[in-house]
């Protein structure tokens, strides 16, 4: 097969060979999906365990509930809200990757890319007005895209945390009157990570794939709106090889996951 | 892979008066052992490796032995809930190994074990079953044997589950949670057409009453019972089937000590009335002193002496029976009896010693026995023991 | 003997349920859209105001899904009194909002149940016979699963063309892992049961020990992962719709009322929130459907079984 091969044919939609196109886009996406990362993670982690030390109490059913708001709103109705709330009427952060003359500037032969990340090209360039820029374009889609993921770690965390905190040496460890602050810290927290490790490869994949909807609202040239234009158009070489392509990394995700996994956790390197 | 001779050496008694309903021939189930990323079998768990017995009809057959020994797996492998690695399993003679086998693997058993042997010009039957088949196949050839002994299957199969039930040691996971009890009793009857629908409610009800729990009981789920109940429900399954041979595996280890002999009193007065068999399983050597007509002990998924119950317990002939004794609480203070410490653990089914299984632990263990395995022989009349030194202990 | 447990545990569970104020609401804006649905004629009468028949009275619409265009003037027309929740591409957003309440449950609700039936069987072979037949399930199992739902869903409505029914099948064929994993794993645990055990000795059939046997004991858990899974589904398919690839142009589906709006989100820049009522609308006709659905998927877990994530 020629997929094999790395020919995936060509891509009607960005008139180009389908992986150069993949290939030339990815870098959008995966910015996007680091940026949206570290508030997800934040937060999710932060409040999750949050709401299983105060389990039951006010706070703890205030954030479920939350959690719960955000994870039903379908992002692109979350992702309009954005545009229209912080683009129409604040005029902020408008759609699309960089400004006009950013973007010219960017395309410019002298330009140095070295990560093909806009945000970091930037900055290596020395370029601070289009590293504003490219933020400036990027935090819409990154507000969108962590809201929908950050309750999903949330929930995780919690019910992590909640069956660590019942386990036998979390008692015997407030039993011998550690103060509850190192209990849940130094004691819990630790163990109550691996179930949430596990997920991250989820996590990761599912920010990534994510995108489609967000970057067609927001305008942004990553692969998920090669995809999703592709799809609409009815071209099938791209959306099979955007949809591998993705594939591919999720497989690889949760290897990585996998060993991680085994590294760090004694159960099972026993077993 | 099938041992087709028979693995008792007999020399006292060559035949018996008594009518076989069970026969296990060199029964081995062994378990893999998988790991690693490709789940790779890396080890076997010899559970039970090569276990022969015979139980009669309308008797009760006590299987005894420590935890782990393979109680469970005989009981398990010979109800084919397992799938035996090797060795026969011979109802009321006729073989019914293949039986929950696919028909090709049936066919395969067959040809493997009788066939290839019946072939040959100098054949000598070495029992019974061995004259039974080789008379069909002398008078209907090689098709009429496979047909008598393949021919059916599915009926074959459903007569078996009739024939042998089991009674769980379990009584709170042996019963279906969410089924009411008179659907719990009356499934396996209504399945083989034992009786008619509208018959049901009055057979579950007389089969209630006869295990002790009031007929009106049967819209119940089974937690509104006790424990004790529980295993009364699980007999009165097991006997409407009208079954012949009942295994309890353990059946009231998990009861009270004041429920256990009401349960034990009435499984009794069930094998009259019923004219049942029972192989009765259990690790409790006083138990099984009550209830069994003969005795048999298994030791590491081998069976280290068998005899009748009085002849076992008076005159205990291996080493391994004799320490298990030692250990029952004697209600007469005045017979001293020296107790037996065991040294050491179970060695693992995983690898077993070499020689005899016991030797490690064995108070009178001579060189020969780590070196050659005994094999089960007929000591005195009816009564088997595997060890060089019989007696000794 | 005590009262028969099953039914005081039952109310023990119901009253649990009706303790905790996040079921109440998500069983009550269930029930709101549930009787939206019922009533969706009464509510939106579907018919045709630009075309009156010879008595001189609206024209009914042959397919009520479809919504009329009532006005040729695409740009969206603000709340009225006669279309409270105002007009886009000349249908009225509160005609589509509450005819999209019933395609919205024949979405979920139907993709919800074939998947999960496919689920339950795949799953139940898996588990129940074991061996080789479980290791390949589960190779197929793992394959489907590593592909994102969406992308699977966009490859496959591009293979079988765009339309509702499409999307469903996708959904389908994408969407029963969960179950099937799921089952497999409380089959595994229960299998080994002795009433089980017991009832193969007694000579019955595997077809009925997984109905009768194991089933009943593992099959409450897929239940609620399923209520849970409702929401994320009615997303999915409103964000196939969003991005042109399910329900057709003026059908009455949430996503694709909002297809229409980000058009002209995107065509105006920093004026102010002129077309809010076009995203509001149907997009809190979603977000609602989709809270009912998790709030009520959540409760039912806190209940029923604890353990579940
Ligand atoms: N399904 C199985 N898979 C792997 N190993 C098994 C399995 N069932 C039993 N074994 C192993 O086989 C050996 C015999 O087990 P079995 O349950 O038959 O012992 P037992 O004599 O009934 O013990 P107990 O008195 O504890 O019930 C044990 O070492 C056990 O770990
Ligand atoms: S054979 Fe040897 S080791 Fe084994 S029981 Fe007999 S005396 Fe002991
Ligand atoms: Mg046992």
């Amino acid at each position: 097969m020629n997929a094999l091969q790395g020919d995936l044919g060509w891509s009607q939609v960005g008139k180009e060979p389908v992986l150069k196109a993949i290939l030339g886009r990815f870098p959008y996406t995966l910015e996007l999906a680091l940026y949206a990362l570290f508030p997800v993670v934040g937060v999710g982690i932060w409040l999750g365990v949050k709401a299983a030390v105060k389990r039951d109490k006010f706070l703890d059913h205030f954030i479920r509930i939350v959690a719960i708001i955000g994870w039903s709103f379908p992002d692109f109705v979350f992702g309009l809200l954005v545009l229209m709330i912080f683009y129409s009427v604040l005029g902020w952060f408008p759609p699309g990757n960089l400004s006009l003359w950013a973007e010219q500037i960017v395309k410019s032969p002298n330009y140095l890319k070295v990560t093909h990340l806009l945000t970091i090209d930037a900055l290596i360039n020395g370029r601070f007005d289009i590293f504003l820029d490219a933020l400036r374009h990027i935090v819409g889609p990154v507000i969108t895209l962590s809201f929908l993921w950050w309750a999903y770690l949330l929930r995780i965390t919690r019910s992590s945390m909640l069956e660590v905190l019942s386990k036998e040496y979390v008692r015997t460890a407030r039993a011998k009157g550690v103060p509850e602050r190192d209990v849940i810290h130094k004691h819990a927290k630790r163990n109550a990570m691996i179930p949430v490790v596990t997920v991250a490869g989820a996590m990761v994949i599912g920010l990534l794939s994510g995108t489609v909807i967000i970057e067609v609202i927001f305008n942004r040239t990553g692969i998920g709106q090669l995809a999703a234009r592709a799809a609409v158009e009815l071209d099938y070489a791209t959306v099979l090889g955007t949809t591998l392509f993705y594939s591919i990394i999720l497989v690889l995700g949760n290897l990585i996951i996998d060993i991680l996994y085994a590294v760090f956790d004694p159960r099972v390197r026993l077993s | 892979m099938m041992n087709t001779n028979s693995t008792i050496n007999r020399t006292f008694s060559e035949q018996k008066k008594q009518e076989v309903l069970l026969r296990i021939d060199n029964l081995v189930k062994y378990f893999p052992i998988r790991a690693g990323v490709f789940k790779r079998i890396v080890a076997w768990v010899k559970a039970v490796d090569g276990v022969s017995f015979e139980v009669y009809k309308g008797e009760t057959v006590g299987l005894v032995g420590e935890s782990g020994c393979g109680k469970t797996t005989v009981g398990m492998t010979l109800l084919r809930l397992y799938e035996p690695t090797s060795g026969r399993i011979i109802v009321d003679g006729e073989d019914t190994t293949h039986y929950f086998l696919p028909k090709w693997k049936a066919k395969r058993y067959v040809e493997k074990v009788y066939l290839s042997r019946f072939k040959n010009n100098n054949f000598q039957p070495v029992d019974e079953l061995d004259r039974k088949y080789f008379e069909i196949f002398k008078n209907n050839g090689e098709e009429g044997l496979l047909e008598y002994l393949i021919g059916d299957l599915e009926e074959k199969r459903l007569k078996f589950r009739r024939d042998i039930q089991i009674v769980f040691q379990d009584p709170y996971s042996s019963l279906n949670p969410r089924m009411r009890v008179k659907n719990i009793l009356a499934e396996g009857p209504l399945a083989h057409g034992l009786f008619r629908k509208s018959e049901a409610l009055d057979r579950v009800g007389r089969a209630l009453e006869e295990v002790g729990i009031h007929p009106t009981h049967m819209y119940r789920f089974p937690h509104e019972f006790s424990g004790g109940q529980r295993q009364r429900i699980g007999i009165a399954r097991a006997l409407l089937m009208n079954p012949k041979l009942i295994i309890a595996d353990e059946a009231v280890a998990a009861l009270d000590v004041s429920i256990r002999s009401q349960v034990i009193n009435l499984m009794m007065d069930l094998q009259k009335e019923h004219n049942l068999t029972y192989l009765f399983i259990s690790h409790d050597l006083s138990l099984i002193k009550y209830i069994s007509s003969r005795v048999v002990v298994m030791y590491l998924g081998k069976v280290v002496e068998t005899a009748k119950k009085k002849d076992l317990f008076e005159e205990p002939l291996h080493p391994y029976t004799k320490a298990l004794m030692s250990a029952i609480p004697v209600p007469n203070p005045e017979y001293k009896k020296q107790r037996i410490i065991l040294q050491g653990d179970v060695p693992s089914p995983v690898n077993p010693p070499k020689g005899c299984y016991f030797h490690p632990r064995c108070p009178v263990a001579k060189p020969i026995c780590s070196q050659e395995r005994p094999e089960l022989r007929e000591v005195k009349p009816e009564h088997y023991v595997a060890c060089h030194f019989p007696g000794s202990l | 003997m005590s009262e028969p447990k099953p039914r005081s545990e039952f109310r023990r569970m119901m009253r649990k349920l009706l303790r905790n104020p996040s079921a109440i609401l998500g069983f009550s804006l269930l029930a709101f859209f549930v009787l939206v649905a019922i009533f969706a004629p009464y509510i939106a009468e579907p018919v045709n105001p630009q075309m009156l028949d010879e008595n001189g009275k609206p024209m009914r619409l042959d397919n009520p899904y479809i919504m009329p265009v009532i006005t040729w003037s695409s740009e969206p027309i603000p709340p009225s009194k006669e279309h409270p929740f105002g007009m886009i591409q000349g249908r009225d957003i509160f005609y589509g909002v509450v005819w999209g309440t019933r395609t919205a449950f024949y979405i979920g609700l139907t993709v919800t149940l074939i998947s999960t039936a496919v689920g339950i069987v795949i799953g139940s072979i898996s588990g129940y016979y074991g061996g080789w037949i479980d290791e390949i399930l589960m190779r197929i199992t793992d394959v489907f699963l590593s592909i994102p739902f969406l992308l699977a869903a966009m490859v496959l409505t591009t293979i079988l063309g765009n339309g509702l029914d499409k999307v469903m099948i996708a959904m389908v064929v994408f969407g029963w892992m969960g179950a099937a994993r799921l089952i497999r794993a409380n089959i595994l645990q229960v299998k080994e049961e002795q009433f089980v055990l017991a009832a193969k000795a007694l000579g019955i059939k595997d077809f009925f020990i997984i109905l009768r046997h194991i089933l009943p004991n593992t099959i409450f858990p897929v239940l609620i992962q399923a209520s849970m899974r409702m929401g994320s589904l009615v997303i999915t398919a409103a964000g196939l719709s969003f991005l042109g690839l399910g329900a057709p142009l003026g059908y009455a589906d949430w996503g694709s009322m909002l297809n229409f709006t980000r058009n002209w989100i995107l065509g105006t820049s920093g004026s102010s929130m002129t077309y809010w009522y076009a995203v509001f609308y149907p997009g809190m006709a979603m977000v609602l459907f989709v809270l009912a659905w998790n709030l009520v998927g959540d409760a039912l877990r806190d209940v029923f079984d604890p353990r579940l994530k």
